[in-house]
């Protein structure tokens, strides 16, 4: 009997070392990391998404059997929202919203990180909150929870903050790969929204998960598709100009909710914070009232935008429903619900898309498609014209309905309506959230320049600032010997923006000189009011062209640099000087040698 | 990650090589538990949806019982966007568009249908439907075929029998005997139990115009359960059908007598009687009245032609029978003379323009009946 366990452990001892090299071989080598934690990654976000779809699904099903009484739809939102509005607060703080610019956040600030209790608050407040009625979608706290495995696994394993940041796109495509069943769109989507860049350096790594996460859904959910589109074309040349008229439409349609959107949650902000856990709760009861009246406003409307795809529409109804959907989901995201837009951006679109497409079809029977073709298109229209992604969404439609004769139309309606949504609405929907956030993340545009000179090149230490209360003429007693035109000023230790010297001395010139220097900046335009997060500025890693840009809008030589996370945070200061001596065109003349040896 | 080159060599993690192994050990478990935990629920959720999918199905067919159309096609709908490979609600959603009067929808779904399950019974046969009520007989008919050879699940031979009998219905209506004909031989070797399927065959055979067919058949019948009164029937018909006036007074006597208050039979009765007055063929008449009987068909002929509106093409055949009829003494004799007068009726009725209204009385219907044969 002695000799087998010999054996065993005598093997054991041999496997174990082994294993041990292997492990560290793994650890060693980046790119075979890469490649088997996308895998991972991909198969476990994958699995986690597919939970999280199936457990809402169920939950919605006994929250509204079959032929349920109608005030169940008024009771379960608002007691859903309720309670996901107690939990919000009382135990996942950062569950709260869609997701999406959390996950920026997460990469472009907190080096990464999303807690695993932040993923666990989203799984559970977004299934309790979606399967009540809550009319946001699934897709965006999908990608949050994504990117929070991602993070979490990360950095269980002991990665390095860059490794960690790099993996929460890899977690955010295999999401949307799960949650909408389209893994080239969440490829794009992770790369154009999430990183705003589409030539990031881990595109690898991200198809890879995005593929182990689409076979996850797969092997388990079967290939059932998440929407089922009649193969549509284009009958005639002459629908083009219609599908233009969709573009506009969904254009302006876009605009319309986005700033819906905005205008509400912005006086949700201004609320008691004390109210904080009761606010969702009237997204919830607004919802529910309408729910009463057309239960298809409640929840994303997946079922109904599949009917208006098989060309179920009735005009009015689908017009009806694209306005209460845009107002519906307004309420519940500003009154803070957990929950995303991307769902009913595609919904609302259907719908807009439907019904002009019913119109272009009575009027034009002959030469135009049936109106689910339209509604199709509408779908993409408002993806791109909300979301501000239009490759996704053509690749997405693409994906959804496999047929590629409907391309050509969407993309002209989605150029149409992103061109509209660009001129009408200067930020994309999730960097205007974050910036009412307080968050400046950095855009789409920006990341192509990210190559050049950046900012953090020529900063340099931010002299002392002026006080809000300081009176004019003491302010300019103490700026007067500095070569420095503009001067920061703080608030409390907070940083509130920067006054021109010439103004001071102006000031003093019509015999303000006892005025406090925040009455000065507040009557300022270019540094944006005091309380306003809105004043000229640049942040370290962006281009040294934009701190140029942003001196010639403003008028100032100097500039505040100032922390992503908080625009309050004062980092440091760019002049005008320091800018052109980084490009190779130095103006010493210009600064005293007694400045120039104070900050060098 | 960023993606190094093949031989990258990074900072290392900070974790050490077993707290590593852990962590990836624990992930591991994770996947397994989650992937245990999707199919269980993918199972439960599979089942839900099928229980909610079946009773909106059930409901749907309440609903489409009671005739509300659009409640029924609400939940079929409803149970297809939830099974969508379930055929069985496809089928009930294309039944409820039609009974809606939305033939197309209901063409739509049912191609859809096709697509996966082309053979399936249901869905031909209710195709076939949506063709006949779309005008469209032809196409119809070919639906029906795949009907009655398509994929039925429980009960296919009573299923397949009564689809080829709504074929043969159609092919009745339309007049095409010689298909009716193709679609009744197969079923003539039905088991003898059948009473009640041979009884329709049988009668079946006569309209296809195969009247000794059916002939046989009821009398097989007849054989077994001598008081079937609508076996006599549809003998009465055969024998009417093959000209045998006599047999087919004494076969719906019997049957009038086995089911008195049949209205149908009572007429065709008094139908036969009146061919027995009427037939100038008939055995075991004199030439007198051959002769007076001949005339009397000829008579009622040119007056039944006159009602017709169009007469003028036929003016010289009606004209000579016109002459014919005039009283005048006969160089040739009667039995040429009645000869002739039965030609041309004959002639003039094979004439008529198809617009004239079809026989309504007995009389014109054995005026009718006569005269075809006659022809023939």
């Amino acid at each position: 009997m002695s000799e087998p366990i010999t054996t065993a452990a005598t093997r054991r001892t041999r496997w174990a070392p082994r294993l041990l090299v292997l492990v560290e071989d793994l650890r060693r080598r980046e790119d075979r990391l890469a490649l088997v934690l996308s895998l991972v990654i991909g198969a476990l976000v994958g699995l986690v998404v597919v939970a999280f779809i199936l457990l809402t699904g169920r939950l919605a099903a006994h929250m509204y059997p079959a032929g349920g009484a109608g005030w169940r739809r008024i009771l379960v939102p608002t007691l859903g929202a309720l309670v996901t509005g107690i939990l919000l607060v009382r135990f996942f703080p950062d569950a709260r919203g869609s997701g999406i610019p959390q996950t920026r956040a997460a990469i472009f600030i907190h080096d990464g990180r999303i807690t695993l209790r932040t993923v666990v608050g989203k799984f559970v407040c977004c299934a309790a909150s979606l399967a009540s009625g809550i009319a946001l979608g699934r897709e965006g706290p999908s990608v949050h929870i994504g990117s929070g495995i991602a993070s979490v696994v990360a950095r269980r394993l002991g990665l390095s903050t860059a490794q960690v940041r790099w993996l929460i796109p890899v977690g955010a495509s295999a999401a949307l790969a799960a949650a909408f069943n389209t893994p080239i769109a969440a490829v794009l989507f992770s790369l154009e929204e999430i990183m705003g860049d589409l030539h990031a350096p881990i595109l690898g790594s991200v198809v890879l998960s995005s593929t182990t996460s689409w076979m996850v859904l797969h092997l388990v959910l079967g290939d059932e598709p998440l929407f089922h589109v009649a193969p549509y074309h284009l009958v005639s040349p002459w629908e083009l100009p219609v599908y233009a008229i969709l573009g506009l439409v969904g254009g302006l349609g876009s605009v319309g909710f986005v700033k819906l959107l905005l205008a509400l949650r912005a006086r949700f902000s201004r609320l008691p914070k004390s109210t904080l856990w009761v606010q969702p709760m009237v997204g919830g009861l607004a919802v529910g009232l309408l729910g009463f009246v057309v239960p298809e406003v409640l929840g994303v409307g997946y079922d109904q935008v599949d009917r208006v795809l098989g060309g179920d529409v009735v005009l009015r109804f689908a017009v009806m429903l694209a306005l209460l959907k845009m107002f519906a989901t307004a309420l519940c995201y500003a009154s803070g619900n957990a929950g995303g837009i991307f769902g009913p951006s595609m919904f609302i679109g259907a719908m807009l898309g439907a019904a002009v497409g019913r119109v272009a079809h009575i009027a034009l029977p002959t030469t135009t498609a049936d109106a689910g073709a339209y509604a199709l298109v509408g779908m993409g229209t408002a993806f791109a014209g909300i979301i501000r992604t239009p490759l996704t969404s053509v690749i997405m439609i693409f994906e959804v309905t496999r047929d590629y004769t409907i391309i050509v139309p969407l993309m002209i309606s989605n150029l149409i309506a992103f061109y509209i949504s660009q001129r009408l609405q200067h930020e994309p929907i999730y960097e205007a959230l974050s910036l009412q956030d307080g968050l400046h993340l950095p855009t789409g545009a920006f990341r192509p320049q990210a190559g050049r000179l950046r900012v953090s090149a020529a900063i340099r230490e931010a002299p002392e600032p002026l006080t809000y209360d300081l009176a004019v003429r003491h302010a300019l007693e103490r700026v007067h010997d500095s070569a420095l035109t503009s001067w920061p000023v703080a608030d409390e230790d907070r940083f509130a923006g920067m006054i021109r010297t010439s103004d001071l001395a102006a000031a003093l010139a019509d015999g303000r000189g006892d005025v406090p220097v925040g009455e000065l900046l507040a009557a300022d335009t270019s540094s944006g009011g005091a309380g306003s997060l809105r004043f000229a500025h640049v942040h370290g890693d962006q281009p040294l062209g934009q701190a140029l840009a942003r001196m010639g809008e403003s008028r100032h030589t100097v500039l505040p640099v100032v922390s992503r996370a908080d625009v309050r945070i004062l980092l440091g200061v760019v002049t005008l000087a320091d800018v052109l001596k980084a490009y190779g065109m130095e103006r010493p003349a210009q600064l005293p040698a007694s400045e120039l040896a104070r900050h060098e | 990650m960023s993606e190094p080159s093949r031989s990258a060599r990074v900072s290392l993690p900070s974790a050490t090589a077993p707290e590593f192994l852990a962590a990836f050990a624990l992930i591991l478990v994770a996947i397994i538990a989650f992937l245990f935990l999707d199919e269980w629920l993918a199972k439960v959720d599979r089942e839900e949806s099928r229980a909610h999918a079946a009773s909106l199905y059930a409901e749907g067919r309440r609903l489409l019982a009671v005739h509300d159309v659009d409640a029924a096609s609400d939940r079929f709908a409803s149970a297809v966007a939830i099974e969508r490979a379930n055929t069985r609600y496809q089928v009930a959603l294309a039944e409820a568009m039609l009974a809606g009067g939305r033939t197309q929808d209901a063409e739509e779904t049912l191609r859809s249908v096709m697509v996966h399950a082309e053979t399936d019974g249901a869905a031909n046969l209710l195709m076939a439907r949506v063709l006949v009520r779309e005008g469209r007989h032809a196409e119809a008919k070919a639906f029906y075929h795949r009907a009655v050879y398509g994929r039925w699940g429980a009960d296919s031979l009573s299923r397949r029998l009564s689809v080829r009998f709504e074929l043969i219905a159609l092919l009745d209506r339309e007049g095409a005997q010689a298909e009716m004909l193709a679609e009744l031989l197969p079923l003539q070797d039905l088991p003898s139990d059948s009473v009640a399927l041979r009884r329709t065959v049988g009668r079946l055979f006569v309209s296809a115009g195969s009247p000794q067919r059916g002939a046989d058949m009821l009398r097989t019948i007849l054989q077994r359960s001598p008081d079937d009164g609508i076996a006599y029937a549809g003998m009465g018909d055969a024998a009417l059908a093959l000209g045998n006036f006599r047999t087919a007074r004494a076969d719906l006597a019997i049957a009038s007598r086995l089911l008195p208050g049949d209205t149908v039979i009572a007429e065709r009765l008094a139908l036969a009687d009146t061919l027995l007055v009427l037939d100038p063929m008939q055995r075991g008449i004199g030439y007198q009245e051959r002769a007076a009987r001949s005339r009397m068909l000829l008579e009622a002929t040119v007056a039944a032609t006159e009602r017709c509106a169009g007469l003028a093409p036929m003016s010289a055949i009606a004209d000579s029978a016109r002459f014919l009829l005039t009283p005048r003494p006969s160089r040739r004799g009667p039995a040429v003379d009645a000869d002739q007068m039965l030609g041309l009726a004959a002639e003039l009725w094979a004439a008529r323009p198809s617009g004239c209204p079809n026989a309504r009385s007995i009389r014109e219907r054995a005026l009718a009946i006569l005269n075809v044969r006659l022809a023939s």
